[in-house]
């Protein structure tokens, strides 16, 4: 089927959603980014075109990447349209009083250069509408701290490859308890040689044995701190 | 979709990546990829030579000897008449062949020639740098539930539709594969000749084992391709093995002689025990195959000049603690180098064991021979790789579960068969040097569009993955691709004139009636 | 054929006798084993050409990273590479030139056994075992983290294998010890219970000293100063990427006169691309600037030459191994090492199979084979290793032993004699009869099949009256009969209570954790 030649401003908005699904499946960026202009100048709500044109496409994509059907490097095209949706919507997003998809400072740590996964992780959130500082491979506390420091995520991930430097990973998050800031953060540990019980001696959050896992427990630490945001802000005003 | 189209010309968008249609045309696409038969495989990559020239000649020279001096039994009058004829030297049913005649004999035979299918898509291309795959059976089938025991006629249709199923085995069997225990063996040719004919359009092989198998083979084939094609071109191969050492027996020359006199293909194969039937050393072993071997192709050509022929090999080794056979001893696949050598030699196409294992079950062992023959056959060139899929006890089990691992081994011989594109190289140099802030490859359009082989039946997935899977380990994972595969059989089944089912099935019945 | 003694009429003792020496464990090699056959030459000499112009342009134009190293930076300025940054680039032809100088064909690494002392290079092969796998697995226990305990048994494993060349170095990672001390514990246990070659630490600078120190204690100052008695990993990060880490042991070994094994780690599609023909030109550039550096810190000093491509599941984006494309970049890469004058590291029995199965099997085969025929010298992780290198299978161990065994047999290939034509016999056996009384058969019987323990060629009924035990089954048995056979080899009570007090001192020096 050559659908070359479609106008997406000659469809309506219905349609048009629907054919930007099937284009962030494609991973055509351009296409995306046009989608997003047209429903912007249509009066979307920045929010609403987040939520139902990408953040559903991306979630139609990650169904068909779970049950085989999707390859790795379609995946990140798909996610490189998602990133260029979000460069037109995160300005935005941000002036609106939206609910934030959330963010994450990812790094591999200190004495470990395998970040394969890592980077796959970093692509997939941002698939997935997450704004991912990505600060890189051979990442000594201090440095993860400053990150946190400066970029004021909702997430820090941290990866490992090699038995020997995944304990380090209890070393930042141990520094993060020092300074008292260690419930600021949701910290996610992956990496091949992790188990979940290693997840859960060094003191992190989550494990995530993929990607895939990865963006979905992400997801689902942000629900929870919305809500327990929310709470509290009912608490207040209550 | 199609129906939101605009009509509206737009702008162009020469630039961008073309629309695929999205997430309904790919799921389709992947999740009902049609089953693409591999053509011939050609090989692009060297053979592998164990031997140095001087080698060859002594083993050349040992064969010619063996013919020479020692001789070869044929137990069958009109073949001592033939070879008396052609200025053998015969004594009883002793055979001593001068090299000369053995040398013009084989000169004759061609070294390709084309097995035609019903379905001219499967044709396939015999010798030469052509490789083609085709499974054998054995004495017992383990089942789709996994229960081993003897196969009935009800399995056999069975059996040629999983084949049928599996894209990179090139030719069906229905002899030899397996014996159906619930028919009385003199009709169980018909079976294994009309299953694979009825089932499947690839290539077929049939039963040379006796008179009526043979000239039964020959009438079906002529049902379904006509009597003149059948005439003048190869629709199927039939085996003849040698009684190791140096003896050719009546009813596989018999069986020859109508294969070779109807211009249909015979394998020459020496059916040796490495050890027992041969002396334990892998040169006189060769040696000795070879002076079987070409004895048989050199018998064809006194049928008739030209009748296409294999040089074969089987090799098993036996294990001398138990006198049982070995299949994946090393020494097999030096022995598996050594034929290939001979082979082009003597400018024969040639036919050998592929993945076959001494394993009961499909293990570790199992996995572990069939990889180690398989790599063996394919570097070695053969031409016909035999036992290609599901064989176990050392060609005595036919296993469904090993059929579709094995078939997946096979397809990844085909890949690498193909060996190095250099194309690639100023690719490579490009994403190198393009790579920018990406350290890594895997959003380059060049891999999306290059992807790797991926074995589907082996699980990559991480340790907890498998465990939340199921942790099934690799015979499991066989045999429920075994059963899914075979639900595919319904989409491509390959139609057969009904005038012409009708013919064979008519001939059956009337063999029938005559044979019990 | 009279030369040959008629083995079948000589009185040798009897049942007794004969069962004593078939039960008796086969003694380990004492000599390195050497190929006899020839290597596969996949490519043509232009095809070579082609990939090693490749891996120049890469080297010229784009260059290695070399991080936060200042003084390896200083060492390229010095020998005229263009230094940017961090961004080294060199000449066409210089990194070659450099190797070729002066960068061993052979050599030797010294065991405490002299016997098992083995040579990298020309038509040598050393198979070793697995190496850093963080679990383990075997039939009786499960899957479970890796302890000094399994690494201790795998040790012992390797030595009374007469497959095994080598030892390796954490066959399994001893993950019950600190990080920050257990490569101590390693290299001492390698000393402890093995006498057969080992590796030393190379995950930071300071942990391959300690490595040094505790073989001068064994080999004396000198001795090691002078002989290669460790070899050592050196991965680089590929793309394109030496970090910092891998650099600093290269230097503290380079300085020693120990050997390195500069491995370029390729995934296919991730860390490089997905065609081998440009993967394998990838591979030689990035492996080469490593070999050079070595050669320019202590000309002269042992390297191999190593790699490890495997592809990638693009479905998963984990590693696929046992595929046809690694194959043939295996074979390529082995063709590039002869021509480059360096030995060549391999690997063995690789599989992403969770346990000892037809998988297992199969990939194990299809990597073996393809490492053996390429002509590689050390096949590292020859057995044991699953689920891609994260868990250590005790069954698969033993199996891929069994398997390196086969492996013994295929490469000694055969002798062009009399004796293996066999013609005699021939003339002795009638057609149609068995072979398995003539004089030739007696005379050879015993050394003419490689005789696999482990695979099983019993009838079916026989085995079904075992209890239809499968390869992992019998491999588990034959696993619980070697550790019982292990004898430790005699270590110098001085010498141990000497690297054990290193070994303590340095404990109590170095903190508990990272930090």
């Amino acid at each position: 089927m050559a659908d070359d030649d479609i106008d997406l401003q000659a469809l309506n908005d219905e349609d048009l959603v629907a054919q930007m699904h099937d284009d962030l499946y494609d991973g055509l960026k351009d296409e995306i980014e046009e989608g997003v202009r047209i429903l912007l100048e249509r009066g979307w709500e920045s929010y609403d075109i987040l939520t139902k044109a990408l953040v559903e496409g991306m979630r139609i994509v990650g169904i068909d990447f779970r049950e085989g059907i999707l390859f790795v490097p379609e995946v990140l095209m798909s996610a490189n349209a998602m990133k260029g949706g979000m460069a037109i919507l995160r300005p935005l997003l941000a002036e609106s009083n939206a609910p934030p998809m959330g963010k994450m400072v990812i790094g591999t740590v200190k004495g470990d250069i395998h970040d394969i996964g890592k980077n796959l992780v970093a692509m997939m959130m941002e698939g997935a509408g997450f704004e991912v500082i990505d600060i890189g491979i051979n990442i000594p506390a201090e440095d993860y701290l400053a990150a946190l420091e400066e970029h004021q995520p909702d997430i820090l991930g941290m990866s490992a490859l090699l038995t020997t430097t995944m304990p380090y990973m209890k070393v930042v998050i141990d520094t993060l308890q020092e300074k008292g800031v260690r419930s600021d953060y949701v910290v996610l540990v992956g990496g091949a040689p992790l188990n979940e019980a290693f997840a859960e001696s060094v003191g992190a959050d989550a494990y995530c044995r993929d990607a895939a896992t990865t963006v979905e427990i992400a997801k689902e630490f942000m629900a929870r701190r919305q809500g327990s945001a929310e709470s509290r802000i009912r608490e207040k005003v209550g | 979709m199609s129906g939101d189209q605009s009509e509206v010309p737009t702008k162009s968008k020469v630039s961008r990546r073309r629309r695929s249609g999205g997430r309904a045309t790919r799921r389709e696409a992947r999740l009902h990829a049609p089953i693409i038969h591999r053509p011939t495989l050609v090989r692009e990559i060297p053979v592998y030579e164990l031997l140095d020239a001087e080698g060859v000649a002594l083993v050349h020279e040992t064969a010619m000897t063996i013919l020479e001096e020692i001789g070869i039994d044929f137990i069958d009058d009109e073949a001592l008449d033939l070879w008396k004829d052609a200025g053998a030297d015969v004594s009883g049913t002793l055979v001593r062949i001068p090299r000369e005649l053995v040398m013009s004999l084989i000169e004759q035979a061609p070294p390709e020639f084309t097995l035609h299918a019903r379905n001219p898509d499967r044709t396939v291309r015999i010798g030469g740098r052509n490789m083609i795959f085709h499974p054998n059976g054995g004495a017992y089938l383990c089942d789709l539930e996994g229960v081993r025991r003897r196969a009935v006629k009800a399995d056999l249709p069975t059996i040629v539709k999983l084949v049928h199923c599996l894209a990179p085995i090139h030719v069906t069997t229905g002899w030899p594969s397996i014996d159906l225990s619930d028919i009385p063996v003199p009709l169980q040719h018909l079976d294994q000749i009309y299953c694979p004919l009825r089932y499947s359009d690839k290539p077929i092989c049939s039963n040379l084992y006796s008179r009526d198998a043979s000239e039964d083979a020959i009438e079906m084939c002529r049902i379904v391709f006509g009597t003149d094609f059948v005439d003048s071109n190869t629709v199927t191969t039939g085996l003849a093995n040698c009684n190791s050492p140096l003896k050719w027996d009546g009813t596989m020359l018999e069986g020859a002689k109508i294969f070779a006199r109807a211009g249909q293909a015979v394998i020459f194969c020496p059916f040796v025990i490495y050890g027992a039937s041969t002396p334990p050393h892998q040169l006189g072993a060769v040696a000795q195959v070879t002076a079987e071997s070409l004895a048989g192709v050199a018998f064809a050509q006194l049928v008739r000049p030209g009748a296409p022929a294999l040089f074969a090999n089987a090799p098993m080794g036996v294990s001398m603690k138990s006198g049982a056979p070995t299949l994946g001893v090393p020494e097999t696949s030096q022995l598996i180098y050594l034929t290939g050598q001979m082979a082009r030699h003597y400018k024969l196409p040639w036919r050998v064991l592929g993945p076959v294992s001494g394993s009961k079950i499909v293990d570790y062992c199992a996995g572990n021979d069939a990889a180690l023959r398989a790599y063996s056959a394919t570097l070695s060139g053969a031409n016909w790789i035999s036992h290609s899929c599901g064989s176990l006890e050392g060609a005595m089990q036919f296993n469904f579960a090993k059929m579709v691992h094995d078939a997946e081994l096979m397809e990844a011989c085909t890949v690498f068969a193909k060996g190095l594109n250099y194309s690639d190289i100023d690719v490579v140099v490009q994403m190198l040097r393009d790579r920018g802030d990406d350290s890594h490859f895997l959003g380059a359009d060049y891999t999306r569009e290059n992807l790797p082989f991926l074995p589907e039946l082996q699980d990559n997935e991480t340790h907890d993955t498998w465990v939340a899977n199921g942790s099934k380990d690799g015979y499991a994972r066989g045999l429920e691709a075994a059963r899914r595969l075979l639900d595919r059989y319904a989409d491509i089944e390959p139609a057969l004139d009904p005038a012409i089912d009708e013919a064979l099935l008519a001939h059956m019945k009337k063999r029938e009636r005559e044979l019990v | 054929m009279e030369a040959t003694p008629e083995l079948g009429r000589i009185r040798r003792g009897g049942r007794s006798a004969r069962r004593v020496l078939r039960q008796t464990p086969r003694a380990a090699p004492a000599v390195g084993l050497k190929r006899s056959i020839p290597t596969y030459e996949l490519l043509s000499d232009e095809g070579l050409t082609q990939i090693e112009e490749a891996a120049d342009t890469i080297l010229q134009e784009i260059g290695m990273e070399f991080r936060g190293d200042p003084e390896v930076l200083e060492i390229w300025r010095q020998a005229g590479a263009d230094v940017k940054g961090e961004r080294v680039r060199f000449e066409r032809g210089m990194l070659r030139k450099i190797i070729q100088a002066t960068a061993p064909g052979e050599f030797v690494q010294h065991a405490r056994n002299p016997e098992r002392s083995v040579t990298f290079g020309g038509d040598n092969i050393v198979f070793a075992p697995a190496m850093l796998l963080p679990s383990v697995r075997d039939l009786d226990q499960g899957r479970r983290s890796a302890s000094l305990e399994d690494l201790i048994k795998l040790i012992k494993l390797t030595y009374v294998s007469p497959w095994m060349h080598h030892s390796a170095g954490a066959i399994c990672e001893p993950v019950d010890l600190p990080v920050t001390k257990r490569h101590l514990d390693i290299v001492y246990n390698q000393i402890r219970h093995t006498d057969k070659p080992f590796m030393g630490a190379t995950t930071t600078g300071a942990r391959a000293e300690d490595s040094l120190a505790q073989v001068r204690i064994l080999f004396g100052d000198e001795f090691v100063d002078n002989n290669c008695v460790l070899i050592n990993i050196i991965n680089v990060n590929s793309p394109l990427v030496f970090d910092s880490t891998m650099g600093e042991a290269l230097k503290v070994y380079a300085r020693a006169n120990q050997a390195t094994i500069i491995t370029p780690f390729i995934l296919g599609g991730a860390m490089g691309p997905v065609t081998m023909a440009g993967a394998v030109a990838q591979t030689l550039a990035e492996a080469m600037p490593g070999i050079a550096l070595t050669q320019l810190i202590r000309p002269g000093c042992p390297v191999i030459f190593g790699t490890i491509t495997s592809s990638l599941s693009l479905r998963t984006g984990t590693p696929t191994y046992g595929t046809p494309e690694p194959a043939l970049g295996y074979l390529a890469t082995g063709q590039l090492a002869r021509r480059l004058g360096v030995p060549l590291r391999g690997n063995g029995s690789l599989t992403s199979s969770k346990v000892a199965d037809y998988q297992d099997g199969q990939e194990s085969a299809d990597t073996l084979m393809p490492s053996v025929l390429a002509g590689v010298n050390l096949v590292l992780h020859s057995a044991g290793r699953s689920e891609g290198g994260l868990c250590l299978n005790y069954e698969k161990f033993v199996l891929d032993m069994e398997h390196v065994g086969m492996m013994h047999t295929l490469v000694r290939g055969m002798a062009l004699d009399d004796n293996g034509f066999a013609l005699d016999a021939f003339r002795e056996v009638e057609p149609g009869k068995n072979f398995f009384v003539c004089k030739h058969t007696l005379a050879n019987y015993e050394t003419a099949f490689h005789e696999s323990e482990l695979a099983d060629h019993r009838t079916v009924e026989d085995w079904t009256e075992a209890g239809s035990p499968d390869a992992a089954q019998r491999a588990n048995a034959k696993m619980k009969s070697m550790l019982e056979e292990y004898e430790a080899p005699p270590l110098d009570p001085a010498l141990d209570e000497e690297l054990m007090a290193f070994m303590e001192k340095r404990k109590t020096q170095l903190p508990d954790t990272l930090t």
